[in-house]
């Protein structure tokens, strides 16, 4: 059982590389239980492939992580069963019902046949999509099918949520609804209080909702402080990803 | 096993609801069937199973590149890597539900095809279906891993039959050997099957094993 502020995601030393290309280079962090941590970077920062490593989609080059407890390369199916993941892209099946589709996850997630049906039934109502469990995910509109993405990562109870751009695409109601949805999910009044990294180009949301920021550019971690610290004397976000992105642009235009 | 199970369920799941790969496939069966039918003479008694198994060949890779497509459509596929499971499994799932699917196409294409060339499929039907399922599982299982690997490659539809079809060949010629001898002489040896036991267990095996490199990549 993992005491509360207890570390629950390890990063030590990930790095991963294509031939050539650093995709990311040395990245390490902790996060403790219950922490809400903003995973900013331009695109192409390495931002994806670090979460794709932390969630055991694919191994790193170097490095290790420790999700939980387990360690992603001893421990691998324990490490995943930790983990929650709402991919950029929607990882849905378009010709399955909602509740079809959450007890597909379920079962491939490893919940036990009896506790199937009630881990469905809380996603669907954690995720306010109780009225649309019997709709085909196709006919539904952006908004849902976004809550259908969190429910599925949410389904099998992980204390760890990965979630990459959760807000994408959606109309200013969805966005407050979906934010409203992540803040409830790591709340101290849920039983099982969740850890999340949240990836979004969206600052205000990261203001919104996180209560730590970690920065990648190119491949390389160049900020992790919490956002009391960070946005201190009046200073935004904004001003520090431009300072801390930008002159990187402006070298490249120069060599 | 539950893994296998629910990628299993899933597949046909969705196959049940838009059923667009199986009439691709029957569709595209029976016109091969039929052009055989129109180009060849009408006493094909000798070359019939190996046209019966080039009709099946065709379909298969209609069908079988169809499978993986759907898992990248959407990034599905991040879904099935983070089954916490041995991937294989994964791997063996979506081959059954291949092998069902494509066992309901052979079926249909058995049928039009003994019309078609007048063969009287009747006396031996039930040894030539467990010939013809004996010989999809390889077929499913080299297919299906081909599927996978050519799914991620820029021209994919190209891909897939250069990779699977010289994997398949001894699948193949041991299928088209014990289809011969059910419509020639009536009777089956255990020779062929024999093979297509062993070379069915040996590409289950590799491709179990092999999958979850391929999915890493």
């Amino acid at each position: 059982m993992l005491r509360r502020g207890s570390r629950v995601i390890e990063a030590r030393g990930i790095s991963k590389r294509y031939g050539d290309l650093v995709a990311v280079a040395d990245v390490s962090f902790k996060i403790g239980k219950g922490e809400i941590v903003g995973f900013l970077g331009p695109n192409g920062a390495g931002k994806t492939t670090t979460m794709r490593i932390l969630t055991g989609f694919m191994p790193p080059t170097d490095g290790t992580a420790i999700i939980a407890g387990h360690d992603i390369f001893s421990e691998p199916l324990a490490a995943r069963r930790c983990v929650g993941y709402l991919p950029e892209q929607l990882p849905l099946y378009l010709e399955m019902t909602v509740t079809a589709y959450l007890t597909y996850v379920a079962k491939i997630k490893d919940v036990a046949r009896r506790a199937r049906a009630p881990a469905v039934d809380r996603a669907l109502e954690r995720c306010g999509l109780t009225e649309v469990r019997s709709r085909v995910i196709g006919n539904l509109s952006r908004g849902f099918r976004q809550r259908v993405g969190l429910a599925q990562a949410i389904v099998h109870d992980p204390p760890v949520l990965v979630l990459d751009e959760p807000t994408l695409g959606l109309d200013p109601l969805q966005v407050r609804d979906i934010r409203q949805l992540i803040a409830d999910l790591t709340s101290p009044q849920d039983g099982n209080q969740r850890t999340v990294i949240l990836s979004t180009h969206i600052l205000p949301e990261v203001e919104a909702i996180c209560q730590r920021v970690i920065l990648i550019n190119e491949g390389r971690k160049t900020v992790d402080a919490p956002l009391e610290e960070l946005t201190r004397d009046g200073r935004s976000l904004e001003e520090l990803f431009a300072r801390e992105t930008t002159h990187d642009v402006a070298e490249e235009v120069e060599s | 096993m539950n893994v296998l199970l629910a990628v299993l369920w899933k597949d046909l799941t969705i196959e049940l609801r838009s059923r667009d790969r199986v009439v691709a496939m029957v569709v595209f069966s029976l016109l091969v069937v039929m052009v055989f039918h129109l180009s060849l003479p009408a006493d094909t008694r000798d070359t019939a199973p190996g046209l019966l198994w080039i009709a099946y060949v065709f379909a298969a890779l209609l069908g079988l590149g169809r499978s993986f497509s759907l898992e990248l459509e959407n990034d599905a596929v991040s879904g099935i890597a983070l089954a916490p499971a041995d991937r294989g499994w994964v791997f063996l799932g979506k081959a059954a539900a291949n092998w069902i699917i494509l066992s309901a196409v052979q079926a249909v294409t058995a049928l039009v095809f003994a019309l078609v060339f007048d063969l009287d499929l009747m006396a031996v039907a039930g040894r030539l279906a467990g010939v013809v399922a004996l010989s999809s599982v390889g077929l499913c299982a080299i297919g299906t891993l081909s599927a996978a690997v050519a799914v991620r490659t820029r021209f994919r539809e190209v891909m897939l039959p250069l990779l699977m079809l010289p994997l398949l060949w001894p699948v193949l010629s041991g299928a088209v050997h014990a289809t011969r001898q059910l419509l020639t002489s009536g009777s089956l040896s255990f020779e062929p099957i024999q093979f297509l036991i062993v070379t069915d267990g040996i590409y289950l095996i590799v491709s179990f094993l092999v999958f979850e490199y391929i999915l890493d990549e």
